[in-house]
């Protein structure tokens, strides 16, 4: 694909203001001090800032926050989405085979501990006792992303078997193991870690209060062999347990925007700038900041594209013809295919055709659907699950990894309160 | 449930006006358009997508009390969750956005009114075009498997839907570019070599400079000076192909005289509220053009016009008065005549498919001449009108040869037999390809289940015609490649295609064998529970009358397809003897008609004077 065709598609989109915003939260550096002159159109700000980042190999700092800003914006799926397939298409780098964190966070905490390893003197540790709110910050944002991260996994499980058994129930099938999916609710209910509930501005999603959830398992428990009742209640817990993870995911996706590791860097002294290892780790707190980020978002893409995934699977249930079904489901096949493909590693794309392509022939051959095709759908809902979860599980070993941070973090600060 | 969900319940139906959106399908249509807006509308437009969305939840909401089948209410549930859930992403959402829409519980004394249902769209089309889309992508993307001329239009209409499809069509009008670039070249071949011996930039420049200060002078001209219109005309055909679309509406004096026959070729020009009288734009191309308002001769003693042969698709006639003017021949392809006045027009042969005639004033003269085309692949007739064609019994063999040769059926025809030559042998492509052959036979009324037999060795007959003359035939060979690869199949595909199934039953129909389609139509419901489309089940109702059964069952499915909006067209003029036998089918889909297009009010439209 010609770059110029990708610069020109991210100008349409973003303004003077985004851009400047961009650059300077992802390189640290006044756009028109480095890279371009503010007469320049966007296109060419765009193109002159890539290119002068790509001679290091930073390009994937200004592509990153960029197809993160599209998302803040609720863009994906929307007008932004064709814009971001067109960057990744262009720059792989931007979401395809990232760096692990893991390797990242070591990296960075071998080069904070060899500069404070270095002997200080008493002005220079002063100055940075006097400023370690920032620290505790990072240390906070991390902290809350880690449990974040850990109970994300079990409200996604719950999810899951919500999702399996109001399905179940809904299309007249018996549904045993009711009890599980109780019990489940009630761990979730109780389960939301206190970091999460302290360090958000936003209180709890009305209609999405996971307390909730311990009201409506004594009701299934009580339901009895009530189908009906049962699969209204599982519909009305998935509903809430939905919209409390689109409020944490919102809070979690704004919190990692807002976890600034700048602090390691900009709070230190002025002296401490001109050590040699001052430049690495300018370089790794920026990379890393951009891999969290882009792993952020692959976590985000993959989250919306169930939801969708839920809305035609219930499309799918209902009565119609092949060609009333085909706008909603073409592009989530399309996504789905997209998002497979930025996992080269897993062999995805390949299994998400061979469902899809099925569902294809099956509404390309037939005037009207049966169940069949509902159950095909059903099918391939199932496999997503498997992806779903390695993404989320990939998400939670990062999020495990930063966890890393905090420990050495703590040491330096009481080092330098000595 | 939560006491927000309670705040949530409806008011009492009688204090509520009427729901904007009371069928599925309708909340169905209205989350795909407004899915297509949030597509459309750049970051940069400063629209605000979050009040749209809180706008559709408050009104779908309220299409709950209207559905009772818990798998529609389920599916309606999941468009208002999928639409809260995109809310929510976006950066204005707030706390209070975060509250769930939920449907309002079904008030069983509501139903549905009929005239809210969405009209039935052609989306089939989609999924054909994709599935080209995916031949193409899994073939390596050869050429040889683009789409060429108005299929690619006709795929631009799902542009977006799709990103293979997208592809596609990009590559398709690509190519198509390419191939029209190559013949210009060669055609301009001597402008090229003269331009580049004078110096490409700086004579071009100049030239299109002046080419656009001659196109306003002749705008003008056409304005100012009625003795100089044949060559204002000529001239801008002649600098079309580097000009944008000509703005030539409301011209101060009609255009009188005008004779450009088979040489008019202009993108989409704008003639709204002119008026001709004795011009000849026979075979010229016109595709897109607007005649909003005009007068075509529309004053007593004004000699006609002639617009015969000439490629019209897509032109707007909307509230033109046009009188003694032939649109024999022409292509009207999806056109719009809506609200026009029609005296003494003549349409032999024209192309009316998806053309639109509602409110039409047409008088006898007309009327005669529509009798000479496909007039039932048109929609918005009046049901007068519809009545009257279907009591006329003109259609002989030679009316149906007439038919045969007109560019619509050469068409419609053309794709499938296209398809079929270049798909593998007892392929599901050549599957596809003859089901579209039968469908064309069967909506047009062609070749249903009797035919010439063509000659075997004749090298101009097109192999699908050889192997299945009849709709019957190409029915019947696609249902056995369908079987025969079902047969070799072992993974859970083993259905019957009920879409060719559907076909077959149609053309039994039409060909007096009610009794074998509701077997059809019985089996394909087997296979189905609830009959997928509308107009199936508005096939199903008339075979089961015209087979004799009892009449509570057939008035039941009738009712309930045109409830959910169905409105027959080609089955009007093919199972006429079966729909104005029967006076209650007569009124019942009379009366849908009447709902779907009522007659509006215009004075002002009598004929004039021969």
């Amino acid at each position: 694909m010609p770059l110029d065709d990708v610069y020109s598609a991210i100008g349409n989109l973003l303004k003077d203001n985004d851009i400047e915003k961009i650059v300077l939260a992802s390189t640290g550096n006044d756009i028109y001090n480095v890279y371009c002159a503010p007469s320049d159109p966007r296109e060419e700000k765009i193109r002159k800032t890539i290119e002068k980042l790509a001679k290091p190999g930073n390009d994937r700092w200004v592509l990153t926050y960029i197809l993160f800003y599209l998302a803040s914006q609720g863009q994906y799926g929307q007008s932004g989405d064709k814009v971001s397939r067109k960057i990744v298409e262009a720059f792989p780098k931007s979401l395809i085979e990232l760096p692990s964190i893991a390797d990242q966070v070591d990296t960075l905490l071998n080069l904070v501990l060899e500069i404070f390893k270095i002997p200080m003197p008493l002005r220079q540790k002063l100055e940075l006792i006097t400023k370690p709110a920032s620290f505790v910050e990072v240390e906070k944002r991390i902290v809350a992303l880690r449990d974040y991260a850990a109970f994300h996994e079990t409200c996604l499980l719950l999810m899951f078997a919500l999702d399996y058994f109001e399905n179940l129930l809904a299309n007249h099938r018996e549904a045993p193991g009711l009890d599980s999916v109780a019990r489940q609710m009630d761990q979730v209910a109780q389960g939301e870690p206190a970091s999460l509930k302290t360090l958000w501005a936003e209180e709890n999603p009305p209609g999405g209060s996971i307390a909730e959830l311990a009201r409506l398992s004594a009701a299934l428990r009580t339901a009895g062999g009530d189908s009906g009742k049962a699969a209204q209640l599982l519909d009305e817990a998935q509903r809430i347990l939905r919209i409390y993870l689109l409020w944490l995911n919102r809070a979690i996706f704004r919190g990692v925007d807002a976890l600034d590791f700048v602090p390691l860097i900009s709070d230190l002294p002025g002296d401490m700038e001109n050590l040699p290892q001052f430049t690495d780790l300018v370089q790794g707190v920026r990379d890393l900041k951009t891999t969290l980020l882009a792993r952020v978002l692959k976590h985000k893409m993959w989250q919306d594209t169930e939801n969708e995934m839920t809305l035609v699977g219930k499309l799918f249930d209902a009565p119609h013809s092949p060609g009333d079904i085909g706008r909603d489901w073409l592009p989530l096949r399309s996504r789905i295919v997209w998002l497979a493909k930025l996992e080269p590693a897993q062999q995805w794309t390949e299994e998400a055709n061979r469902y899809a392509d099925t569902i294809d022939l099956k509404l390309f051959a037939e005037r009207s659907l049966d169940d069949t095709v509902a159950a095909m759908f059903e099918e391939y809902r199932n496999w997503l699950r498997g992806p779903l979860k390695s993404i989320d599980a990939g998400f939670k070993g990062d999020c495990l990894s930063l966890g890393k941070i905090d420990d050495p973090l703590q040491r330096i600060r009481q080092d330098l309160a000595l | 449930m939560s006491d927000h969900a309670q705040e949530g319940s409806p008011q009492p139906a009688q204090a509520t006006p009427a729901a904007r959106y009371q069928t599925l399908a309708a909340l169905r249509q209205a989350h795909q358009s407004l899915k297509q807006r949030s597509a459309e509308t750049p970051q940069a437009s400063d629209g605000n997508p979050a009040d749209a969305i809180r706008a559709f939840l408050a009104d779908a909401r309220r299409t709950g009390a209207y559905l009772a089948d818990p798998k529609e209410r389920r599916a309606a549930q999941g468009i208002l969750d999928y639409w809260n859930a995109e809310l929510f992403t976006l950066p204005g959402a707030g706390s209070v956005d975060f509250a769930p829409s939920l449907l309002e519980p079904c008030d069983p004394s509501l139903s549905a009114d009929p005239a809210s249902a969405p009209a039935p769209t052609d989306q089939s089309g989609l999924i054909r075009f994709t599935a080209f889309a995916r031949q193409w992508q899994s073939a390596g993307r050869p050429s040889g498997y683009l789409l060429t001329g108005g299929a690619i239009e006709q795929a631009k209409q799902f542009w977006g839907v799709d990103s293979d499809l997208d592809a596609f069509i990009r590559a398709s009008a690509v190519q198509e570019r390419a191939v029209k670039a190559r013949e210009d070249r060669k055609k301009y071949f001597w402008l090229g070599a003269v331009a580049s011996a004078a110096g490409v930039a700086a004579l071009v420049g100049y030239w299109y400079a002046s080419l656009q200060r001659n196109m306003n002078f002749y705008i003008q001209s056409l304005q100012s000076n009625p003795q100089k219109q044949a060559e204002a005309l000529e001239f801008l055909n002649n600098g079309q192909r580097w000009l944008p679309p000509y703005d030539l509406s409301g011209l101060r004096f009609p255009l009188k005289g005008v004779r450009l026959s088979g040489r008019l070729d202009l993108k989409a020009p704008n003639f709204s509220l002119d008026h001709f009288e004795d011009v000849s734009f026979t075979e010229a191309k016109l595709v897109g053009a607007s005649f909003v308002g005009s007068n075509f001769s529309f004053a007593g003693g004004a000699a006609g016009n002639d617009l015969s042969n000439a490629l019209l698709q897509q032109a707007q006639f909307r509230e033109a008065k046009i009188a003694s003017t032939s649109f024999d021949g022409a292509g009207l392809y999806r056109s719009v005549f809506d609200r026009a006045a029609l005296c003494g027009t003549t349409f032999a042969g024209a192309d009316l498919r998806r053309a639109s005639f509602w409110g039409t004033f047409i008088d006898p003269k007309t009327k005669e001449s529509l009798r000479q085309t496909a007039w039932y692949l048109a929609e918005g007739w009046s049901w007068d009108l519809v009545e009257d064609f279907a009591h006329w019994n003109g259609e002989d063999a030679a009316w149906t040869r007439h038919l045969k040769a007109s560019k619509g059926f050469k068409e419609d025809i053309g794709r499938g037999l296209d398809s079929y030559a270049k798909a593998s042998a007892d392929s599901l492509g050549q599957a596809l390809a003859l089901a579209d052959i039968a469908w064309t036979r069967a909506t047009w009324g062609i070749d249903v289940a009797k035919a010439d037999t063509p000659a075997k060795d004749d090298a101009t007959v097109p192999d699908a015609v050889k192997v299945a003359p009849t709709a019957l035939d190409a029915t019947d060979r696609a249902l056995a490649i369908v079987e025969k690869l079902n047969s070799l199949s072992d993974d859970g595909r083993r259905s019957v295609s009920a879409n060719i199934l559907d076909t077959k039953a149609y053309v039994l129909l039409q060909s007096g064998r009610a009794a074998d389609a509701v077997t059809i139509f019985e089996q394909i419901k087997a296979g189905a529970p609830q009959l997928g489309s509308s107009e199936s089940l508005f096939r199903y109702a008339i075979a089961q009358y015209a087979a004799g059964i009892d009449k509570t069952v057939w008035m039941a499915n009738l009712a309930a397809a045109l409830k959910q909006g169905y409105q027959p067209t080609h089955e009007l003029h093919s199972l006429k003897a079966m729909i104005f036998r029967q006076p209650e089918i007569e009124t019942a889909i009379g009366e849908a008609t009447m709902r779907r297009w009522p007659k509006p009010e215009i004075s002002g439209r009598d004929c004039p004077a021969p």
